[in-house]
């Protein structure tokens, strides 16, 4: 009997026990595994899509060494390389200092050379990842809205890489193998990994081929989509992107495209129903440059929403900490000193509104002084600008600074990163449009050309001025040096000059007398294409793919002696002795 | 502030709780007394209403007849404090009675009518006496009744009396010699000599699931007992196994309360994945703090080395186990300790030798700038003139910045012969903006460090009888840091208890709790400025730590505290570390952490019959604690902080249980074939829950919650991280005749960090050992024992990171709607690294176990390591975790023990281990080797978190972290550092190399590992009639360490500058010292100091870890107050060590950092006494 009883409990217990088996986990955390996500279901499906704008304003690989980088910082470090784009205040805070003073753009540690490459592909996984995951002959327009979206965002990044990568010869780098026409690798929902390990840069030509087959695809599948947010695209922007992309191919002479950008830029302008920014839009100190939908310019944009907090505080590429110089949480931000080249805003006609996005050297009072000049539009306070922008905190150059107070911290709050730095960034306004109308039309009709840039203009005009350029525009030539200069006055800071300053081989003009530049070692002076425009691709994809290796690497552009001025003291001396010309 | 306040209430709770621990004590004791004496008086009383009085007094129960009592008369008694044996007998005299005790019954029977006569009848007093075998007597031996809680102790002359019935067995035990049965018939008076066992306490040893004996056992193993345990002061268990047991090396990044040590066993077992042991306690897996288990409750801490030992533990037992063993109650009847410490903590931080005179420093800072001015063709008198006014100035942008000199008006504050003006007085007053201020420099180790006080009460109850074992304790340790915001409580209780329900059935159960509460202060990373310690090391000696008026007196502020001074503000700039002063932020912010542990286990075992036995386990930890973290209003005043102060609240929740199966079969055939087999079940959870919120814009400063805080945020977070795993096994010994030994474990385990289908893996392991002194033929006398083993295993390592075998993507904010975006690539064969152990050794007793010691071989091998592979970046991921990669760890160990004198008076033992282990890469995925140096391909691994700061190279066939940095070629005839370059012809290949001056163009080395060659420790105990000292040290050899703190003293400023300078700057390379190999001492030199081999140091050390000094009270002093035992001692940890250079610390960390910006270490001596009852 007493044995039965032991054995009936010890199996009992045992029993009992042996029900704890090894259990399946699952991330409880902002993290999802794949097969928690249903390739059918309709919120997975979303989620994915969602993740394309969600990426531009954050991507981050800290496997890779990547930093949080939205899309409009990336457009920042690219302007960096440009003529307008100048560090006026102290140098050891900028996060950009890579592309500013072109200074080992292709190093192995930390080094900010390379987010190009990694965040544009990174990107483009998750394009193809939607467009591998889709069902293709799918009726639903939901669904064909998604391919649409995938197919535009996929034809811009490889515009977008296409022209940072491309080799274009310069008279400073020559590579040991012939690059020219050589673009990046093409990467799609059909490379495997094995592929991708063996993947030559293809033509700009094949990339091209299949920018314009993604593009057919997008105008076919947003035909009837309406958006619910300027953060995605819609036929406007797919023909916006056709603009670019003939204007691109036309200025490396293939037959037809200027008409054809021509074509599709006024289309843009037609379907997107936008018009120019007006001077108060331009000028909001609350809503300027980081509010999608408080004007009607924007056909695209990013955007970041308050709760996004990583988007909107971390990282050293949030766009308000780059481009404020209101903003007060971080040093990394204003103290760096985003300033307009000296010479180009003194090119800016006075009558030109777009003048009161610098602060000008009259702003910064000396001792006594007071201030009657212009009344500039700030979300925080004069006082607050003169405390910040000072020679103690870095600024060598003032009062000649020229610092930026274009993009405004986000709902005009220039104190809490997490207000101030969600803010919403422009990808594609209706005024590129007409610029790019205005450009293509020059080729074919200078005469409808400076119609056209006249009506854009007219609308960056302050009462009582008038804008014509007719006259000192009378041939191609000329035409182009001042639809430039204004299109660099318009965009700055926006990412599109350096395109237009590698496809146009605009050259790099930073080494000049009096240049407000903190550091000499931001100073250039080069004619045509500046070798540092053409990155060259990180390390680990030279190692990684053998399609590419050294040998079919751009040459690492890394300059140690190509600045024009020797060092600071040249430049100090320079401030004063400025002479406008 | 209130800190007073606080202060007071802290020392008021202590006491509170000490008179708490006393009254604890006393009430046991009180207790105790009433059970096992009573008193009675009766007059005339029947025997029945005796025994009913007796009944209600005790817990025993009288069981009887009533025909047995009905004819007995009263009777009387006056009895007072007997024990209940001699009540009954005296009641036996006046009545014709007898009483049979059992358990707690008494059963009354008529004398003659029992079957025979009850040894109770005849029970007498014993005398004896108990010595050695040197016939010396032995105090305090332990002499009681088999089986029963009647008990003596033997007095100073080894003398007992004990009463006992005949045929009772008596006991006799001491702690060191083998326990003596006798079966008392007709004597009365007994000399018993105990035979002295020197292994007792190793006899048996701890391994898993399970005990056995040590002879038995075919595995390598470390034991570090109680003695050891409890002489240390150390928090945290884990760093008493410091140079106690071989192969195990501790390294210690911070002195901070509540930081963990590193615990590696036999080598590093991976590159990528964690290399930590597994800890089990009291045989459950424990994912707990360690910290939060009293030292003093435990028995043994086993460190379980080869696969023999381990293989049972599966995809966990990789890396080592180490099985924490708590104390139990001893059959001596009930015991009570008490043991209360009091001491000091203070810094153990042997700075570096830096300059410390003031004007030393700005003589020094001179120098390199009338350097700079010669070279660059200034004449003597004007590189005097700018050299001398740039450094005095406090406006110069070239000086320290601080003059902290008064030089008569017109005078050189530096002569020309480089020395400070005599009439220079020191101390400087200055007006800015209307206030007139006060520079002196101020100590900032002496001002901002502090004695802190410790206190450690300990209360231990318990005891054994043959159904019942107790152990329980209660203890409080409150430790003050060594500089302000440094602080930590503990209070720990536990109760340990198992029961023999019936004779085939045994329950215990074993509840640890732990309450804690850290104050913490920020420490830093390499290079790292805002904390006090990087301060201490980094500042020159000029700096005032406070804010002075011009009338020398700290300045206070409006909320009436002292004003710090922060390098800025008040007109003058310090050049290092401006707008910081960390012994400021440390008085007012708050970093805490409080929380409580709970474990609680049960078990029960089932004897199903004589050979089968069933043991089924349960436990469960749940470890939760409240941090906080306060930036303070008050304090953000004084920083750049616009948010009015702020409140960070995390909780976390770490729960995990276990649940164990283990079925027992044994059995001996023809009394030689002896077999033990067990078959078992384990299965393991762990949820780890976490939770944190963050608030800016403080009500008051006192108030610490969120709810006393305006302003939200977006970073509420929290989170859940889940593991289980699973494990079926079995193992199998076998032994022969005692003399031939073997066993085999197999154990098939499942992990949830794996998929599914590669979740299951089988581990297993084979050992042997060869008695060989239990041979017939064996006939070495002088070697009493001599054991031959050998083991052969695999272990796997689990501990790899979450979800590698699935692509990851992170939840994101994409507009206000959920987006998924793509994280990390996954690798669905992801599995387990796997280690095959190979184990071989001897163990030896020599001269009648005066010596005994141990030689182990072994050989490790960590296959299918893990490595993130890279991809080509276009394809939109950059790596994955793969298997691929070996690497092996072999060495020896030799442990050797000795008692080197023995004998009534005195006492001398000693102890001595070393290890050596060699590590060595074995291979790497291809695409991993990018680099070939010296023939091996490999790759270059920087530290991440000390941003390129160090830089090994990982490659095919040498050991890890083999420094890849420039070497230093000396000093060249300018004055200038050199270092070697390679010369390359044209096709690229090396075939030389020379010296260059441009640090760029260095090319970079092998320069030697990191690791060391050998490390382990050496220990001594000696006793003197009441007194004994011991000593505990450990060391390492061989090893090269980066010294970090040196290199950036050494350096010349560069432009205005306020660090320190090591005095070796003093020797540094001039036209009339050009022998010297230190570079010339120039302002606005970048390189000299660059990383290079010049500052790898020898990572050697030697460390006196502990030190313990008492005196233990004689017994006949302690007897009249009914004392057992009263020891006074004196403990010193982390008393004292060398290194290669003062200041210099390689013991923090296996890879060959020195961290100057960590909590340094901290020397605790404490008093302390401990009592016996």
């Amino acid at each position: 009997m007493k044995k039965i009883k032991i054995f009936s409990i010890s199996t009992l217990v045992t029993c009992l026990a042996m029900f704890s088996c090894i259990q399946d986990t699952n991330p409880e955390t902002d993290v999802i595994i794949d097969k928690q996500i249903d390739g059918n279901s309709p919120e997975a499906m979303a989620a994915l899509v969602n993740a394309i704008p969600g990426m531009m304003v954050a991507y981050e690989n800290t496997d890779a060494g990547i930093e949080v980088v939205s899309y409009g910082g990336l457009q920042v470090m690219l302007e960096m390389m440009t003529t307008d784009m100048v560090i006026s205040g102290y140098n050891g805070f900028d996060t950009t200092g890579a592309f500013a003073a072109a200074q080992s753009l292709n190093g192995k540690l930390n080094n900010r050379g390379k987010y190009p490459f990694f965040v544009y592909f990174g990107y483009i996984k998750a394009v193809n990842d939607i467009i591998k995951l889709i069902d293709k002959n799918s009726t639903d327009p939901v669904i064909r809205g998604y391919r649409g979206i995938a197919y535009t965002f996929r034809a811009l990044y490889y515009m977008d890489l296409c022209a940072i990568y491309e080799f274009k010869e310069n008279d400073y780098l020559k590579p040991t193998q012939n690059l020219k026409g050589l673009g990046v690798p093409i990467v799609t929902e059909s490379t495997t990994e094995n592929e991708a390990k063996n993947n030559p840069r293809a033509t700009v030509e094949k990339v091209y081929e299949l920018i314009f087959s993604d593009l057919a695809i997008a105008e076919e599948m947003l035909k009837d989509y309406k958006r619910t947010s300027k953060d995605l695209p819609n036929l406007a922007v797919v023909y916006g992107l056709y603009a670019r992309a003939y204007l691109n191919r036309a200025s490396d002479n293939v037959p037809g495209a200027y008409a054809k950008a021509a074509e599709y830029a006024r289309k843009a302008i037609n379907e997107s129903g936008c018009v120019p920014l007006s001077k108060d839009q331009w000028e909001d100190p609350i809503n300027g440059f980081n509010n999608m939908n408080t004007q009607n310019s924007w056909m695209l944009a990013t955007s970041i929403s308050p709760d996004n907090r990583k988007a909107a505080t971390e990282g050293s590429f949030n766009f308000t900490m780059l481009l404020s110089s209101e903003q007060s949480w971080t040093v990394y931000g204003w103290r760096v000193g985003r300033s307009l080249s000296r010479k180009t805003y003194d090119a800016i006609s006075e009558g030109d509104f777009r003048k009161y996005s610098w602060l000008d050297h009259t702003f910064f009072l000396e001792e006594g002084n007071d201030y009657s000049g212009y009344q500039y539009k700030v979300c925080s306070s004069f006082a607050h600008l003169r405390k910040q922008i000072t020679k103690a905190n870095g600024f060598n150059a003032w009062p000649n600074v020229y610092v930026s107070i274009k993009f405004r911290p986000g709902s005009g709050n220039y104190t809490t990163s997490s207000v101030g730095g969600a803010t919403d960034y422009p990808m594609m306004r209706v005024e590129e449009m007409y610029f790019i109308e205005a450009e293509a039309t020059a080729h074919i009709n200078l005469g409808s050309a400076q119609n056209i840039l006249n009506e854009l203009m007219s609308h960056r005009m302050i009462e009582s001025y008038t804008y014509d350029c007719t006259a000192k525009t009378q041939d191609l030539n000329s035409f182009m040096d001042e639809l430039i200069l204004q299109k660099r006055i318009e965009f700055w800071g926006e990412g599109r000059n350096y395109y237009d300053a590698k496809r146009l081989a605009l050259g790099l003009h930073r080494g000049y007398t009096g240049i407000n530049s903190s550091s000499y070692k931001n100073t250039f002076n080069i004619n045509g294409i500046a070798p540092q425009w053409t990155l060259p691709f990180p390390t680990a994809e030279e190692e990684g793919n053998v399609g590419i290796g050294k040998t079919f690497d751009n040459p690492d552009p890394s300059s140690t002696g190509r600045w024009w001025a020797k060092d600071d003291d040249q430049l100090k001396e320079g401030y004063g002795k400025y002479v406008k010309n | 502030m209130n800190n007073y306040q606080t202060d007071s209430f802290e020392s008021r709770k202590s006491i509170r709780l000490l008179t708490f621990l006393m009254l604890l004590f006393c009430l046991s004791f009180f207790t105790l007394q009433a059970q096992n004496t009573l008193s009675i008086q009766s007059k005339n009383e029947p025997v029945e209403a005796i025994f009913k009085r007796i009944s209600q007094t005790t817990k025993y129960k009288f069981f009887y007849d009533e025909s047995v009592v009905k004819d007995v008369p009263s009777i009387s008694l006056k009895l007072s404090n007997v024990e209940l044996p001699d009540v009954l007998e005296e009641i036996a005299k006046h009545a014709n009675l007898s009483f049979d005790i059992s358990d707690l019954t008494v059963t009354v029977s008529k004398t003659g009518k029992t079957v025979s006569a009850s040894p109770q009848q005849t029970s007498g007093m014993i005398k004896g006496k108990v010595t050695d075998k040197n016939n010396e007597p032995i105090v305090g031996a332990s002499v009681i009744q088999k089986g029963t809680t009647n008990g003596v102790s033997t007095d100073v002359n080894g003398e007992f009396n004990i009463r006992m019935p005949k045929s009772a067995i008596l006991q006799v035990t001491y702690i060191g010699y083998i326990t003596q049965e006798i079966i008392i018939e007709n004597q009365t008076s007994l000399t018993i000599t105990l035979e002295e066992d020197t292994k007792l306490l190793d006899e048996v040893v701890v391994i898993a699931f399970g005990t056995m004996k040590k002879e038995a056992f075919t595995g390598s193993a470390g034991v570090l007992n109680t003695d050891n345990i409890i002489k240390s002061q150390q928090d945290n268990a884990a760093q008493i196994l410091a140079g106690r047991v071989s192969g195990v090396q501790i390294n210690n990044a911070s002195g901070q309360f509540g930081e963990s040590p590193q615990i590696i066993i036999r080598g590093v077992g991976s590159i990528s994945s964690d290399i930590a042991p597994l800890i089990v306690v009291d045989g459950m897996p424990f994912d707990g703090d360690l910290a939060t288990i009293n030292p003093a409750d435990i028995e043994s801490m086993t460190v379980l080395k080869d696969a023999a030992s381990n293989a049972l533990y599966g995809a966990r037992g990789a890396n080592g186990v180490i099985m924490v063993t708590t104390k139990k109650g001893k059959m001596s009847g009930a015991n009570i300790t008490l043991d209360a410490k009091w001491g000091v903590n203070q810094s153990a931080l042997k700075t570096y030798d830096y300059i410390k005179d003031p004007k030393q420093y700005y003589e020094v800072y001179y120098k390199a700038l009338y350097n700079k001015n010669i070279s660059d063709g200034l004449s003597p008198t004007e590189a005097h003139k700018q050299a001398t006014y740039d450094v005095s100035s406090q406006t110069s942008g070239k000086g320290p910045g601080y003059m902290v000199y008064t030089v008569p008006e017109g005078q050189d504050f530096i002569g020309a012969d480089g020395r400070v003006n005599p009439a220079a007085t020191l101390g400087n007053k200055y007006s800015y903006n209307g206030q007139d201020y006060w520079l002196q420099p101020d100590d900032w180790e002496k001002e901002a460090l502090r004695n802190g006080f410790r206190q450690e009460y300990l209360a231990t109850i318990a005891g054994a009888n043959e159904m019942i074992n107790y152990y329980s304790s209660l203890g409080y340790l409150q430790n003050e840091g060594i500089t302000n915001g440094s602080k930590m409580e503990r209070i720990t209780g536990r109760l340990k208890a198992d029961y023999q329900a019936k004779k085939w059935l045994k329950v215990g159960a074993n509840v640890g709790y732990t309450k804690y509460d850290y104050d913490k202060v920020s420490e830093g990373v390499i290079g790292s400025t805002g904390n006090l310690w990087s301060f201490i090391h980094g500042i020159g000696p000029i700096y005032p730590l406070y804010l002075r008026d011009g009338n020398k007196n700290i300045m206070i502020d409006n909320w009436g505290q002292q004003m710090y001074d922060f390098g800025t503000g008040h007109g003058v700039t310090r050049p290092s570390y401006a707008g910081s002063n960390p012994a400021f932020f440390n008085k007012y912010n708050v970093s805490n952490t409080d929380g409580n542990s709970l474990t609680a286990s049960l078990f029960t075992d089932v004897r199903l019959s004589e050979k089968f036995k069933l043991t089924v386990n349960a436990s469960i930890l749940n470890d939760e604690y409240r941090g906080t973290s306060v930036s303070s209003p008050y304090a953000e005043t004084y920083s750049t902080s616009q948010n009015n102060g702020s409140v960070g609240k995390s909780h976390s929740r770490r729960q995990t249980y276990n649940t164990q199966q283990l079925l027992n079969y044994t059995e001996t055939f023809a009394n030689r074939h002896n077999l033990n087999v067990l078959l078992g079940h384990e299965y393991y959870n762990y949820q780890f829950k976490y939770l944190y919120a963050f608030k800016t814009n403080m009500a008051f400063e006192d108030n610490h919650e969120l709810n006393g805080a305006l302003n939200n945020s977006t970073s509420e977070s929290s989170y859940v991280s889940k593991y289980n795993n699973e494990g079926y096994f079995s193992r199998a010994m076998y032994d022969y005749d005692g003399r031939y030994h073997f066993s085999g474990s197999f154990r098939r385990d499942a992990s949830s960090r794996f998929s599914n289908d590669k979740r299951w893996g089988n581990f297993w392991s084979f050992g042997g050992a060869w008695i060989i002194n239990k041979e017939e033929w064996y006939n070495i006398g002088w070697m009493n024992e001599f054991k031959f083993k050998a083991s052969i295993g695999s272990q796997g390592n689990d501990n790899i990171g979450d979800y590698l075998y699935s692509d990851q993507y992170n939840i994101t904010n994409s507009g206000g709607k959920p987006a998924f975006t793509f994280k990390q690539k996954g690798q669905k064969d992801i599995t387990w690294e796997t280690n095959t152990n190979i184990n071989t050794g001897v163990e030896f007793a020599l001269f009648d176990n005066r010596i005994s010691g141990s030689v182990d071989y072994f050989y490790r091998k960590t296959s299918d390591m893990l490595f993130s592979v890279t991809t080509p970046p276009s394809i939109g991921y950059t790596s994955y975790y793969m298997n691929v990669g070996d690497m092996r760890n072999s060495g020896l160990e030799f442990e050797f023990n000795t008692v080197i004198f023995r004998n009534k008076n005195f006492y001398w033992d000693f102890n001595f281990n070393i290890s050596h282990v060699k590590n060595k890469v074995l291979t790497l995925p291809e695409d991993k080797k990018t680099v070939l140096i010296d023939g091996r391909g490999g790759y270059t691994y920087d530290d991440n978190s000390f941003v390129s700061k160090y830089k090994f190279f990982i490659g095919e066939g040498l050991p890890l972290y083999t420094w890849y940095i420039p070497q230093y070629a000396g000093v060249n005839e300018e004055g200038l550092s050199t270092w070697y370059k390679n010369v390359k012809d044209e096709s690229g290949k090396i075939t030389g190399r020379e010296t260059t001056t441009t640090y760029s163009q260095a090319d970079s080395y092998l320069c030697g590992t990191a690791l060391p060659d050998f490390f382990g420790g050496f220990g001594t105990t000696l006793t003197f009639k009441g007194f004994d000292l011991s000593l505990n040290l450990n060391y390492q050899i061989g090893g090269r360490a980066y010294d970090r703190q040196y290199a950036s003293s050494m350096a010349a400023p560069q432009s205005e500058f306020g660090g320190n300078f090591h005095k070796d700057v003093l020797n540094a390379w001039t036209p009339e010292n050009k022998g010297s190999n230190i570079p010339r001492f120039q302002f606005g030199d970048t390189y000299q100091t660059s990383r290079s081999d010049r500052f790898l140091e020898s990572a050697s050390f030697l460390n006196l870890q502990n030190l313990n000094f008492g005196y233990t009270f004689s017994k006949q002093l302690l007897n009249q107050f009914d004392i057992d035992g009263l020891r006074l001692y004196i403990s010193c940890e982390n008393v004292a060590y060398i290194s290669a250079r003062r200041g210099f610390d390689p013991r923090q960390s296996i890879m060959g950092y020195s961290v100057a910006e960590s909590y340094t270490p901290i020397r605790t001596i404490s008093f302390g006494l401990n009592i016996r009852f």
